[in-house]
C-alpha cells in the first residue's frame, strides 16, 4: 500500500533494522544506567532521550545529539532492556540518517599518513566498525592502494593503530609516540617497577579510578582508548627499559565498549606471553586482566598481585 | 434409528445486529437484511440496534409470534458472547432453543476487516447465508438433565480457597479443602502485615 | 484460616494433592492422596516434643530457607491444622521422636499414602502463583551478594512471628541497615522473562517501606520503580502516605547492583529519569521485588483438571470480563492467582465470586448439560451385521462407546462429552453429533463456498480454542484478509476428511484445520484423533497434486489472536502466489479423485437434501448478486 504522505523522521527511523521497536520503549532508564558514555565521555549522552525524540519527531535536535554520534554498538544495554528493543541498531538508523543529511560526527578519529600506508589492509580487517577501506590512486605517475578511513564509522577505539604494520595510522592523543613517552619509571627503591595500561571504560565506579591514583610512583598508570590499542611492541618497550612488569586492564568478554578490541588484545598478550617464555624472560611479565561491570574494587587485587608476584620473582 | 422427518415448512427469522457503531460502522446491516430476506427459507429478515438488548430480544420474540417463525438465525458476536442470551429469547417465545443460529460478523468480520469494507460486507452476508443454510436442518433438542452432588471441593488452601470454602460451607454445602502443604494459608500467612490498611494477615 | 479449619461443613485435608479428575457438572469425581505424615491425626496435639527430640535440620520452606527446621516439623507455629509432620526426605529414623512422644503414642512409621476417591458437584481450583528467582538476573546479584534479598525474604525479617521476631538484619552482618532499596519489576514487565505486570508489587513495595519507617523511624529508603500502578480504592491515598513520610521515589529501573566486597554494602546504578542523570546511590541492603508467577506444577494441574492455560501459564478463564472465574470446564471454577497476579482483595473477591458460581449449582438439585453427543443410526453400524469394526470407541476420549459384535455400537449419554470425533472416524455414517450433523455442516460449507469459491480460504475451527483465537483476533483489531470463510465445530476431531474433500471439490482456494494445543484440548485427546487424521489428508491431498500450503494445519489457542491472523494472511499470500489460474486448474485435475472421496458423505441421512438446498440457495446468491451488480452496487 503506497502512500502519498511523506515519510515523517519517526517513521523513517521505523522503516530502518531495528527501528521497527522504537515504540516499545517505555523510558524505564535501563539502558543509560548500563551506558557507560555519561559518564566516562559526554554528561549529555542519553539513549533513553533519543529514543523519546526520535518518537517524537524531534529530527534536529536527534541529529545534534552527542547521542547519535558517540555509541559504539558495546550492546551493554541490549540484553538488559526489558522490551528487548535493540538500541544500537535504532541508533545507528538515526546517525545513518544524519549522515545522509550532512551532519558529521564530533569525534576524534584516526588519520592515515599515505606516505607509510602500504595498502596492506590489515586496518580494513581489524576495524569492528569497517571504518578504513582501500582506495585507488594515483600516485607521481603510479597507480597505488591506500587506505582510507570514514569518518562517521570511526569510533576512535584505535585498534587499526595498534595493528598497522608500518605504523601509518595515529589517532590524536594516543599515538605510538604519545604512549611511549609516559613509560618512563625511574626505579629508586627496592619496590618492583609496574606500568598499566588500563582501557578507559572497564572501571565502572569513580571509586575504581580513586584506587588507581592511590599507587606511589613505581606504578605507572597509562589510559588507552580500548585494550585493543595495546601494541605488544610497547610491552616490550616497557620490559626493554627495565620495567619488571606489564599489566593490561581491558573489559570482561562480551563487554568490550569497541564489540571485540578485548578479545584482539588477548589474544595478542597470550601469544607475547609464550615468545617472551620462548625467549627464556621469565614468563608472568606481562599479564592481561578482564574487569567486569559488578568487579567494584577488584582492580587493587590485581595490582597488589602483580606486584607481590614481581617482588617474589625478584627475590 | 435413522431421521426421516416430515418436511415442514421453513419459517425462518433473520436478525442483523448493528451493535452500536461495532457492526454498522463498517458494514450496513439493512443492505445484509435486505440481502438475506431473498434466501431460500426466510420469510423475516431485518436489522436491528442492538439485537441482545431487551428491545432486540423483544422483536424477535414478536416477530416468531407474529411470523410463526420456526427458526432463529442472529447475526451479531461471538457465540461465546451471546449464544445463551438468544437461545433464552427464543425458549421464551416457545422455541427450541437449539433452533436459534448466530452468524458471527462482529469478531469474525467488522473488528477483523474494519480495513476492507467490501470483503467485510461480502463476508457478513456469507456468514448470514451459511447460518440460514444449518438453520435448515436444525433439529429441536433437549437438554440433558443430571443428578448433582451436593459438595463442593476447593483446590488449594491460599487466601482465595479458603474465602470460597467459607462461603460455600456458609450456604450449608459440604466442601472438602485440599492443600498439597502441610498447612492451609498460603503466601498469605507468609505476609506480615497487608496493604492498604495495615492488617495482620493471619 | 482457623474458621475454615472449625466450620463443621468445611473437611481441611493438609497434605494432600489431586491425583485424577473424572466426571463432568453436578457428578465430578477426584481421587486424592493424603502423603503419610508418620502423625496420627486423632492423637497429636501440637505440643512439640517430636521437633525438640529430632536432631535433624533442614531449611524451612515457609521461613523462604533463612531459618532450619527439624525433620519432625510444623511449618509455622499458627498451623492449621495444629499437626506435626515427619519429613521422610530429611528422617534418619533415629525414632527420638517416638520417645518423645511417650504415652501419646502419636507417631506411626507404619503410615502409608492414603488414596481415595471423593465425589463433588463442582470444584474450585485456587492453586496460586509463585514468586520469581532473580538469581536468573546477574545484574542484580541475588544469590551472589549478601545483602540482597527478594520480597519474600524482607517478608520473613520484618516478621515478628519470623526467625528474627521482626528485627530486620542484614544477612552479611546482622546489621539493622540504615539505607534500604526497594527495586519493582523485577522479573515483571520484562520480555527476557514475564512480559506482564505483576499487580501488586508497587502497592507491596509501599507497604514494606511504610512498615520499615514505622519501625526504624530513621532509615533511609528508596523505592526504585518504572510506574507506580495504584489503581484500587485507598492505594493512591497509602502511595501519598509513603511519600510524606519521607520515603524517595526514584524513577528509573536500576541495571546493575555492585557490592564493596568489604563492607557488603551495595551500590545501585540507575538513571534518574526525571534528571536524565546516571546515579549511583549506596545502600545497605537492597530488597528485590518479584515477579508473580505461575506455579511450577501448572502443567500437571491444567492436565488433571483438563483446564487449558493463557500465555504465561496462568489458568485460562472462560471469557476475561463476562466470565472471569468459570474455566471453560462447566461445574469447574477459578479462584485466587491461579487465573492471573492478583492481590489480596482481588483473590478474596474471586474466591467469593466462585463459591457463587459453584453455588448456583449445587443448590440445584439437577443441571441442564448440553445436548450436544454423539448418536448411533444402529441400522448403519456395521457391528450390529457383526462385522468387526469399533473405530468410534477408538477415537472416544472418554470410554463413553461399547461396542459388541452382534450389537450397534451403544454411546453412554452421560458419558459422552460432544467432541465429534467418533462421528468423523465412523467409515460408515452410522453415528452424528447432534446440532452437527453432517448435513449441517454440508450446509454450510456450500453455502460459503457458493461465490467465488477459489479466492476464499475456508477454515474449519474448533470451539474452545481456535474459534476463540479467531475471536481475539477480532477483539484485538489484528486486519486479516476478508476472503477468510469459517465453521465451527466443537473439537477438531469432528472435522471429517469429507469435509476437507468436499471444500476442496467445490472450488477452494485454501483450508484450515484448525484446533487446540495438544495439550489444551478440551475433551482429553480429541486433537490428537484430530491431528492424526489432518496429517493424513495432508498427505493423500500432496499425492493427489495439490500445491503446498493451500492445505493447512494449525494449532492456535483462544489466546493466540496474532497467531490465527498471521496464518490467515500467509495462507492469502500463498492462494495470491499461486494464482487463481492454476488453483481451479488443479482442483480440476483432482475432481473424479474428490468426488469419489467426498461421495461418502453423501450417503449420510439428509445429506442429499443438504445439498439440494444447498443448490437452491447457491442460485438465490448469484441472482442477488447479479441484481447488485444490475443496481450498480
Amino acid at each position: 500500500m503506497e502512500s502519498n504522505h511523506p515519510l515523517t523522521f519517526a517513521d523513517q527511523v521505523r522503516a530502518m533494522p531495528g527501528g521497527e521497536h522504537l515504540d516499545l520503549c517505555y523510558s524505564c532508564g535501563t539502558c543509560v544506567s548500563k551506558c557507560m558514555i555519561q559518564q566516562k565521555l559526554e554528561p549529555e549522552y542519553n539513549p533513553r532521550r533519543l529514543l523519546r525524540m526520535v518518537m517524537m519527531d524531534m529530527r534536529e535536535e536527534a541529529f545534534n545529539s552527542p547521542t547519535t554520534w558517540l555509541c559504539s554498538a558495546c550492546d551493554l544495554c541490549y540484553p538488559a532492556c526489558p522490551q528487548q528493543i535493540h538500541i544500537s541498531d535504532v541508533i545507528e538508523a538515526v546517525k545513518n540518517l544524519a549522515v545522509e543529511a550532512g551532519y558529521s560526527t564530533p569525534l576524534e578519529t584516526v588519520e592515515v599518513d599515505e606516505a607509510r600506508c602500504s595498502g596492506c589492509a590489515i586496518c580494513v580487517m581489524t576495524c569492528p566498525y569497517e571504518a578504513p577501506h582501500l582506495i585507488e590512486k594515483e600516485v607521481n605517475g603510479v597507480m597505488d592502494r591506500f587506505s582510507e578511513v570514514d569518518a562517521e564509522n570511526c569510533m576512535g577505539c584505535g585498534m587499526c593503530v595498534a595493528a598497522c604494520p608500518m605504523g601509518a595510522i595515529a589517532r590524536p592523543g594516543v599515538s605510538n609516540a604519545e604512549i611511549s613517552s609516559q613509560i618512563d619509571i625511574k626505579t629508586q627503591n627496592s619496590s618492583p617497577s609496574l606500568v598499566v595500561f588500563i582501557c578507559d571504560w572497564c572501571l565502572r565506579v569513580d571509586a575504581d579510578l580513586e584506587i588507581l591514583e592511590s599507587y606511589p610512583d613505581n606504578v605507572r598508570v597509562i589510559h588507552i582508548p580500548c585494550s585493543g590499542r595495546i601494541d605488544p611492541q610497547m610491552a616490550l618497550i616497557a620490559l626493554n627499559s627495565g620495567i619488571d612488569g606489564v599489566l593490561v586492564c581491558g573489559c570482561a568478554p562480551g563487554e568490550c565498549h569497541y564489540q571485540r578490541g578485548n578479545y584482539v588484545s588477548s589474544c595478542k598478550l597470550s601469544l607475547l606471553d609464550k615468545m617472551l617464555g620462548q625467549m627464556d624472560l621469565a614468563n608472568g611479565q606481562v599479564r592481561f586482566v578482564q574487569l567486569g561491570t559488578q568487579d567494584r574494587g577488584r582492580i587493587r587485587h590485581e595490582i597488589d598481585g602483580m606486584l607481590v608476584q614481581l617482588l617474589q620473582e625478584a627475590s | 434409528m435413522s431421521d426421516s422427518p416430515k418436511k415442514e415448512e421453513l419459517r425462518i427469522g433473520v436478525y442483523i445486529c448493528h451493535c452500536g457503531s461495532n457492526i454498522a460502522g463498517v458494514i450496513p446491516p439493512a443492505e445484509v437484511a435486505e440481502w438475506a430476506s431473498h434466501l431460500p427459507g426466510v420469510v423475516r429478515a431485518t436489522d436491528t440496534l442492538y439485537a441482545c438488548a431487551d428491545s432486540g430480544q423483544s422483536l424477535i420474540k414478536e416477530d416468531i409470534k407474529k411470523y410463526n417463525l420456526n427458526r432463529v438465525v442472529v447475526s451479531a458476536c461471538s457465540v461465546r458472547m451471546h449464544e445463551t442470551t438468544f437461545r433464552g429469547a427464543v425458549s421464551e417465545a416457545g422455541l427450541n432453543p437449539f433452533l436459534m443460529e448466530m452468524a458471527n460478523i462482529r469478531e469474525q468480520c467488522t473488528w477483523a476487516h474494519g480495513h476492507d469494507k467490501e470483503g467485510a460486507l461480502q463476508k457478513a452476508k456469507d456468514l448470514t447465508a451459511a447460518a440460514v443454510a444449518k438453520a435448515q436442518f436444525l433439529a429441536p433438542l433437549e437438554f440433558i438433565t443430571v443428578p448433582v452432588t451436593k459438595k463442593a471441593m476447593v483446590i488449594g488452601g491460599g487466601v482465595a480457597g479458603i474465602s470460597a470454602a467459607l462461603d460455600l460451607a456458609d450456604q450449608g454445602i459440604e466442601t472438602i479443602l485440599v492443600e498439597k502443604e502441610p498447612t492451609i494459608g498460603g503466601v498469605m500467612a507468609q505476609l506480615n502485615k497487608t496493604f492498604p490498611t495495615m492488617d495482620c494477615s493471619i | 484460616m482457623v474458621d475454615a479449619a472449625r466450620h463443621p461443613k468445611i473437611t481441611v485435608k493438609t497434605y494432600t494433592n489431586v491425583e485424577r479428575v473424572e466426571g463432568y457438572v453436578g457428578n465430578f469425581k477426584v481421587q486424592l492422596r493424603e502423603k503419610a505424615r508418620f502423625v496420627r491425626a486423632d492423637r497429636c496435639n501440637g505440643c512439640g516434643e517430636c521437633a525438640s527430640a529430632c536432631p535433624i535440620e533442614v531449611p524451612n520452606y515457609f521461613e523462604m530457607n533463612l531459618a532450619p527446621r527439624k525433620a519432625a516439623y510444623v511449618a509455622m507455629s499458627q498451623s492449621v491444622p495444629l499437626l506435626y509432620t515427619i519429613d521422610q526426605d530429611a528422617c534418619i529414623h533415629c525414632y527420638k521422636c517416638v520417645d518423645a512422644c511417650g504415652a501419646l503414642d502419636a507417631i506411626d512409621f507404619s503410615q502409608e499414602d492414603k488414596v481415595e476417591w471423593e465425589d463433588v458437584g463442582s470444584i474450585v481450583v485456587a492453586t496460586g502463583f509463585n514468586h520469581f528467582d532473580p538469581s536468573v538476573m546477574p545484574e542484580y546479584g541475588y544469590s551472589r551478594y549478601p545483602n540482597v534479598i527478594t520480597a519474600m525474604e524482607m517478608e520473613r525479617l520484618n516478621n515478628s512471628a519470623g526467625p528474627t521476631t521482626g528485627n530486620l538484619m542484614r544477612p552479611s552482618d546482622g546489621q539493622n541497615p540504615k539505607r534500604v532499596a526497594i527495586i519493582n519489576c523485577v522479573g515483571s514487565r520484562d520480555k527476557r522473562f514475564n512480559p506482564w505486570c505483576s499487580n501488586f508489587c508497587c502497592m507491596y513495595a509501599i507497604k514494606n517501606a511504610i512498615l520499615l519507617k514505622q519501625m526504624y523511624p530513621d532509615i533511609e529508603l528508596s523505592i526504585y520503580y518504572m510506574d507506580i500502578r495504584t489503581p484500587s480504592k485507598g492505594y493512591e491515598e497509602f502511595y501519598d502516605r509513603a511519600r510524606e513520610m519521607g520515603i524517595h521515589f526514584i524513577q528509573g529501573r536500576p541495571g546493575l547492583i555492585t557490592e564493596n566486597e568489604l563492607t557488603h554494602n551495595l551500590f545501585v546504578h540507575s538513571e534518574d529519569v526525571s534528571l536524565g542523570k546516571v546515579m549511583e546511590r549506596e545502600y545497605d541492603m537492597v530488597m528485590l521485588n518479584q515477579a508473580a508467577v505461575p506455579q511450577p506444577d501448572v502443567d500437571t494441574v491444567s492436565s488433571v483438571l483438563n483446564i487449558s492455560q493463557s500465555p504465561g501459564g496462568w489458568f485460562m478463564e472462560y471469557h476475561p470480563k463476562l466470565r472471569p472465574v468459570d474455566s471453560p470446564t462447566d461445574g469447574i471454577f477459578l479462584a485466587g492467582a491461579c487465573q492471573g497476579q492478583k492481590d489480596i482483595p482481588a483473590s478474596v473477591s474471586s474466591g467469593l465470586a466462585c463459591a457463587s458460581r459453584a453455588g448456583r449449582i449445587l443448590h440445584s438439585d439437577e443441571w441442564q448439560i448440553e445436548p450436544i453427543i454423539a448418536q448411533v443410526w444402529e441400522d448403519r453400524c456395521v457391528s450390529a451385521d457383526g462385522k468387526q469394526c469399533g473405530l468410534c470407541a477408538k477415537a472416544c476420549p472418554y470410554g463413553a462407546i461399547t461396542v459388541e459384535k452382534g450389537t450397534a455400537a451403544q454411546v453412554v449419554t452421560a458419558k459422552c462429552h460432544g467432541c465429534g470425533g467418533c462421528v468423523a472416524e465412523c467409515p460408515h455414517n452410522a453415528i452424528t453429533q447432534m446440532h452437527y450433523t453432517d448435513a449441517q455442516v454440508l450446509a454450510q460449507i456450500r453455502a460459503l463456498l457458493a461465490e467465488k469459491p477459489e479466492e476464499k480460504i475456508f477454515a474449519f475451527r474448533c470451539h474452545w480454542c481456535s474459534y476463540g483465537g479467531a475471536d481475539l483476533a477480532g477483539t484485538s483489531h489484528f486486519d486479516y484478509s476478508a476472503n477468510e470463510r469459517g465453521i465451527r465445530v466443537m473439537c477438531s476431531a469432528r472435522m471429517d476428511s469429507d469435509f476437507i474433500y468436499e471444500a476442496f471439490r467445490l472450488g477452494a482456494g485454501a483450508v484450515l484445520y484448525s484446533g487446540c494445543h495438544p495439550q489444551d484440548c478440551h475433551y482429553i485427546t480429541g486433537q490428537r484423533v484430530g491431528a492424526t487424521r489432518a496429517d493424513r489428508l495432508m498427505r493423500t491431498l500432496d499425492k493427489l497434486g495439490m500445491s503446498p500450503g493451500r492445505f493447512r494445519i494449525e494449532w492456535i489457542s483462544a489466546a493466540e489472536g496474532d497467531k490465527y491472523a498471521r496464518v490467515i494472511n500467509e495462507m492469502q499470500q500463498t492462494i495470491n502466489e499461486i494464482g487463481k489460474e492454476k488453483l481451479s486448474q488443479e482442483i480440476e485435475g483432482m475432481k473424479a479423485e474428490l468426488e469419489k472421496r467426498a461421495r461418502r458423505m453423501y450417503e449420510a441421512p439428509r445429506v442429499t437434501e443438504a445439498s439440494d438446498y444447498s443448490d437452491e440457495m447457491a442460485l438465490a446468491m448469484s441472482v442477488l448478486e447479479v441484481k447488485e451488480v444490475k443496481d450498480g452496487k
